[in-house]
């Protein structure tokens, strides 16, 4: 239709509105003959016109506000209306001021909707007065008159509050999970203080809990939802329509939807529903219907849904959709779809859906003790709320054992100064893991036990922290023992099951015997040897290899394997199993070719099953880059690694323990191959991962803090090295002793440290402990040994004890050259340190030589750009300018300094060192 | 500046931070100015007056509608104006009232916060909007009588005078008009 035609249709319409309905045809034929589109808008329009009178349209929407536009301005009681604040169900607040005062006190103002009993409403208010003025609370705003305006409406004038509702407030500071706890425990507080006085406040909500510029809440409305309400008495009130008008049904508790007695109870569900929005942003139940007897029923009878699983899984899914709100929803608290699930999982969906139970007598007892759940759970103490008693202890249990199951294993790390790092190995014992399997199999009779086992020492009188776990092993044992003597298998799985917790409790006697027990017990059933005895076996294994008595595990792991391979057949996980922990066994004992051929044959098991498991393939993919690592293959094991970490990441979430591993390995390899930023990003992830997953004495967590003291020690800041490295050692010490070879890493790289702090005669004392442990631990003919050789060079050279020095690095060169390879960069690492040590000998050719064969080894494996190599180009300097060769010597220091000065900046050692031969050649030249 | 004046400027932040909410809050106080300056403006303009905006709905125009320029010159003008504000509030107020439920959260229930407006008339103000669009460019007078009447809420004779034009056509525009929009909801 053109503007015309309409035009035309405009005129036809008035012409013929008035007319009856009947005749429209007729005239609209005479007034437009020739135009059909013109002809039947008119009609419709027509026909129209007599529905549009009165409809919705008549009246502007504007007018709605007009009724509380007119307040502004007018005097109520001895007040002043300043300004409209909000509105409510209950009707409009108003900023106020006292008419009368002679300072300008402000208030809240709240009119109540017309058409409520007045009459009723003003009796008890005169009755309840008393009570709500002596609420006097830091977080309760003050009910301070009430009365009746002019045109007959109640009000009521209250403390006035400038803040943000508390939702808003939490979102807009984007605060954490553990910061909206500590504000909704204020108002748990304020609310507990109000049932203390007998006040049930009825309406908790967001809206009447306002927060202020310092983070403290202040709760507004107390008492006022009663003084409304018409149901105060013990007479069930039927649902009606005021009834639903005067409550916000997403905070309405079931005895308020169904108009029961209203108690304290109330108001615990209204926290908990307040809590829940808090926490994963948003409410229990979807209340799209507003038909009262709809909401009652949901309200009353659906359960809620677990505060973590409304977040939702997938972060992949397309912009605009339900996660991409989960992102925000998340990121309002500094968090990630994913870690918001993890957290709220567990406890804090236990004690959300605590306080939202149907049943009033279910729920917490007082707002005190929700409050005081709470705080347990930021304390990390066990929780009050849970369904069932016995399995909550054992999920407990369990998951405090979890992590230690896999143990952290050093290796060689070579650089300049030889110190060495340690490195995770998801070496998940195969044992261990069969053990999983049968115990799946077996899970019910097993669970049944260990039910029985936590439900004796009754978690309901005693004290939740009073059991500790080795209590419940020797509880277990004993049972174990007595009550299930005609089982033997169930006592074989459940004596290898408390032999593993002993053993990640580092209790390995007690894991040995348990084992052993079940080990005797399996040979005398299978003589010649059977796939449970090669189970055994290997969890013994692991036992004697967690106490660092690796000849005999070794012997052990050899020996299942050899049962697997003749009982089963070839390309079997047990196989691979098997494999992978002797491989890592060898990787910690240097034998680095063996354990890459074996990592290899596990790898090439697991890839060609029929359904391949992903988890088991990374962790072949971690380890066998570990060992290439070891060997120098630097290219390949980077690959395998950021396989590893792709595939962890999928299979397991972002934060989980194994990820943490492989983004640790992965550190450790960047950082020798010169990418510090990203291995800095790595190991932070690493050490943020296990801090969250492992306690804070754990040996494990250990293992990063020594490798974010290694990024600090190349970096030049020995200070922070010395910090690091002195934590870890603070934690190894006590927890796995100092025989074990952790302790010796530890106390070597402290060693070393302290040497670059000009501390010599402690540096001295600490690498030459370092090197007798490792000798009485490992033995003589270990790369570690070979690694303290070195560092005795190194530290005789700077005592100027020059012969002691010569005869050390010449053990570890030889060493290096006989175990590792003429071409591992160990060769050049200690090639590189005797040649310094030569120059200040005066043994030029021998040193040129050596440098130039730590120059080569190192540019090939490391790229010409790396900081070792600079390190053989200050030497190549070095050498040049004393034997007067200024030219050359420039040309080596100005590379040196560059490479220094572009990877570390002009503060590093490395660059200062070039500097400062480099001024020596200008004064030499100078002359 | 007034403390109605400042107020409404730290709604309009609040607006414009996103807490949405503050918009229920911020119309009865437009409103109620708007009207306020509207008889005023019809009286004085007999008398021969000269009309200034307030503070107060400069702010408001300022941020909702992107003017900076607003002296008025001339009744009609200032109607159009601020009649248009008026439909730019209300759309904002209806879209959020009536925004699809998003992540979970629940959807606001009439029942609660203050809602003025039924979730029926939200719904009714965003579809009315696009027919006024619609009939707009047909013929913009008669848009202009629906702004406001409806959007500004204006009486028959309220409206002639904005419009410099006879109460009689204001009456016949507006009965046709509302047979026209009716129509397209129905059919749309």
């Amino acid at each position: 239709m053109t503007p015309e035609q309409y035009q035309r249709v405009k005129e036809i319409f008035d012409a013929l509105v008035d007319l009856p309905a009947p005749e429209w045809p007729a005239r609209l034929e005479q007034l437009c003959p020739d135009d059909p589109v013109v002809k039947e808008n008119a009609l419709e329009m027509l026909r129209a016109d007599s529905q549009a009178e009165g409809s919705f349209l008549e009246s502007s929407p504007l007018l709605a506000f007009e009724a509380q536009a007119s307040m502004i301005g007018k005097r109520v009681g001895a007040y002043q209306i300043e300004d409209q604040l909000g509105s409510g169900g209950m009707g409009a607040v108003f900023l106020a001021s006292r008419a009368d005062a002679q300072f300008q006190k402000q208030v809240a103002l709240k009119i109540i909707k017309k058409g409520m009993d007045t009459e009723e409403i003003l009796r008890r208010f005169r009755s309840e007065r008393q009570i709500l003025a002596r609420l006097d609370h830091p977080h309760i705003a003050r009910l301070l008159d009430g009365g009746i305006t002019e045109d007959g409406v109640p009000y009521f004038v209250m403390e006035y509050v400038e803040g943000m509702p508390i939702d808003a407030y939490c979102d807009h500071h984007k605060l954490s999970l553990e910061k909206r706890l500590a504000i909704f425990r204020k108002v748990c507080n304020a609310v507990q203080f109000a049932h203390q006085n007998l006040v049930v406040h009825r309406d908790i909500k967001p809206g009447n809990i306002l927060v202020d510029a310092e983070g403290n809440p202040r709760l507004l409305d107390f008492g006022i939802a009663k003084l409304l309400n018409p149901d105060d008495s013990d007479l069930s009130v039927p649902l009606t329509e005021t009834h639903m008008r005067l409550m916000t049904p997403e905070y309405a508790s079931p005895e308020q939807v169904r108009g029961e007695r209203i108690s304290t109870a109330s108001d615990v569900y209204s926290l908990g529903v307040l809590l829940y929005q808090l926490l994963c942003g948003s409410y229990p139940y979807s209340l799209k219907s507003r038909r009262p007897g709809e909401l009652e029923r949901i309200i009353c009878e659906s359960p809620p849904r677990r505060p973590s699983s409304r977040i939702l899984r997938s972060p992949d899914s397309a912009p605009g959709d339900e996660s991409e709100d989960w992102r925000e929803i998340a990121a309002r608290r500094s968090l990630k779809p994913e870690q918001l699930r993890k957290h709220l999982s567990g406890d804090l969906d236990n004690i959300i859906l605590m306080a939202l139970r149907k049943e009033p007598n279910r729920r917490y007892v007082s707002v005190e003790q929700f409050s005081e759940d709470l705080r347990r759970y930021l304390r990390k103490l066990p929780i009050q709320a849970r369904q069932d008693t016995a399995r909550y202890r054992i999920r407990k249990f369990v998951r405090r054992n979890r992590v230690p199951v896999f143990a952290g294993v050093l290796i060689l790390l070579s650089l300049i100064g030889g110190i060495i790092g340690t490195a995770w190995q998801a070496r998940v014992a195969a044992a261990e893991r069969d053990r999983a399997r049968l115990e799946a199999q077996k899970a019910e009779e097993v669970s049944k036990f260990l039910t029985s086992l936590f439900a004796a020492s009754d978690p309901r009188d005693t004290a939740p922290d009073s059991l500790t776990a080795r209590q419940i092993l020797e509880e277990g044992a004993r049972k174990i023992s007595t009550e299930l003597a005609g089982q033997p298998e169930l006592v074989a799985d459940l004596n290898l099951v408390i032999g593993q917790v002993y053993s990640n409790l580092g209790d390995f006697e007690a894991a040995a015997r348990h084992v052993t027990s079940v080990l005797d017990w399996q040979r005398e059933q299978a003589p010649g040897g059977s796939v449970g005895v090669a189970m055994g076996i290997q969890v013994m294994a692991n036992i004697q290899a967690k106490k660092g008595d690796y000849e005999t595990a070794e012997k052990s792991l050899r020996e299942s394997l050899a049962m697997f391979r003749r009982l089963l057949p070839q390309n079997d996980l047990h196989i691979a199993n098997n494999l992978t922990n002797l491989a890592g066994l060898l990787l910690e004992k240097g034998d680095y070719e063996e354990a890459i051929a074996l990592h290899r044959q596990a790898l090439a098991i697991r890839e060609a099953q029929d359904k391949p498991d992903l988890a088991d393939i990374s962790e072949s993919l971690n380890d066998l880059a570990l060992a290439l690592k070891s060997q120098g293959e630097y290219p390949e094991a980077e690959q395998l690694y950021r396989r590893a970490l792709e595939i962890r990441e999928k299979e397991y979430g972002p934060d989980h323990f194994f990820v943490g591993q492989t983004a640790h390995n992965l550190g450790a390899l960047l950082q020798v191959t010169g990418n510090y930023e990203e291995a800095e990003q790595q190991y932070r992830r690493g050490l943020s991962i296990s801090e969250r997953t492992l306690g804070k004495d754990h040996p494990d967590l250990a293992v990063d803090y020594n490798s974010l003291a290694i990024f600090f020690y190349i970096n030049g800041n020995y200070e922070e090295a010395a910090k690091f490295f002195g934590k870890a050692l603070a934690i190894w010490g006590p927890t796995l002793g100092e025989k074990h070879p952790h302790f010796a890493t530890g106390t070597n790289n402290l060693g070393l440290t302290l040497m670059n702090l000009g501390r010599i005669e402690e540096s001295r004392e600490y690498l030459e402990k370092a090197m007798k442990l490792r000798i009485a631990a490992l033995g003589e003919d270990h790369p570690n040994v070979a690694n303290s050789y070195n560092n005795m060079g190194r530290i005789y050279h700077q005592l100027k004890r020059y012969d002691l020095s010569e005869r050390y690095y010449r053990k570890a060169l030889a060493f290096y050259e006989e175990h590792s390879g003429p071409e591992h960069p160990n060769v050049a690492n200690t090639a590189n340190n005797l040649a310094k040590l030569l120059i200040d000998l005066q043994k030029y050719p021998e040193a040129e030589t050596l440098l130039n064969r730590a120059l080569s080894i190192w540019t090939a494996s490391l790229g010409e750009e790396h900081p070792n190599v600079g390190a053989a180009l200050n030497g190549l300097g070095l050498l040049h300018l004393r034997r007067g060769e200024y030219a050359q010597a420039r040309e080596f220091l100005q590379r040196a300094r560059d490479i220094y000065n572009a990877k570390f900046g002009p503060d590093h050692p490395g660059t200062r060192e070039a500097e400062g031969h480099l001024a020596t050649l200008a004064e030499k030249t100078a002359l | 500046m007034s403390l109605t004046s400042a107020k409404v400027t730290q709604m309009l932040q609040e607006i414009q931070q996103g807490n949405k909410d503050r918009i229920n809050d911020l119309l009865p106080v437009v409103y109620q100015e708007l009207r306020r300056l509207a008889s005023g403006y019809l009286r004085r303009e007999r008398e021969g007056h000269t009309l200034q905006a307030t503070e107060i709905v400069n702010e408001v125009y300022l941020k909702m509608i992107a003017r900076d320029d607003l002296n008025f010159n001339n009744r009609s003008h200032f109607f159009a104006i601020a009649a248009n504000g008026m439909r730019q509030l209300l759309i904002d107020y209806a879209r959020r009232h009536n925004a699809a439920k998003r992540g979970g959260g629940a959807q606001k229930i009439e029942l609660d916060e203050g809602a003025v407006l039924s979730k029926e008339q939200s719904t009714l103000i965003l579809a009315l909007d696009e027919a006024l669009q619609r009939l707009a460019v047909l013929d913009e007078r008669q848009a202009r009588v629906v702004e406001l009447r409806y959007f500004s809420g204006l009486n028959v004779e309220e409206t002639a005078e904005a419009l410099g034009v006879s109460p009689a056509t204001v009456k016949r525009e507006w009965r046709s008009a509302k047979a026209w929009l009716y129509r397209e909801l129905k059919s749309g």
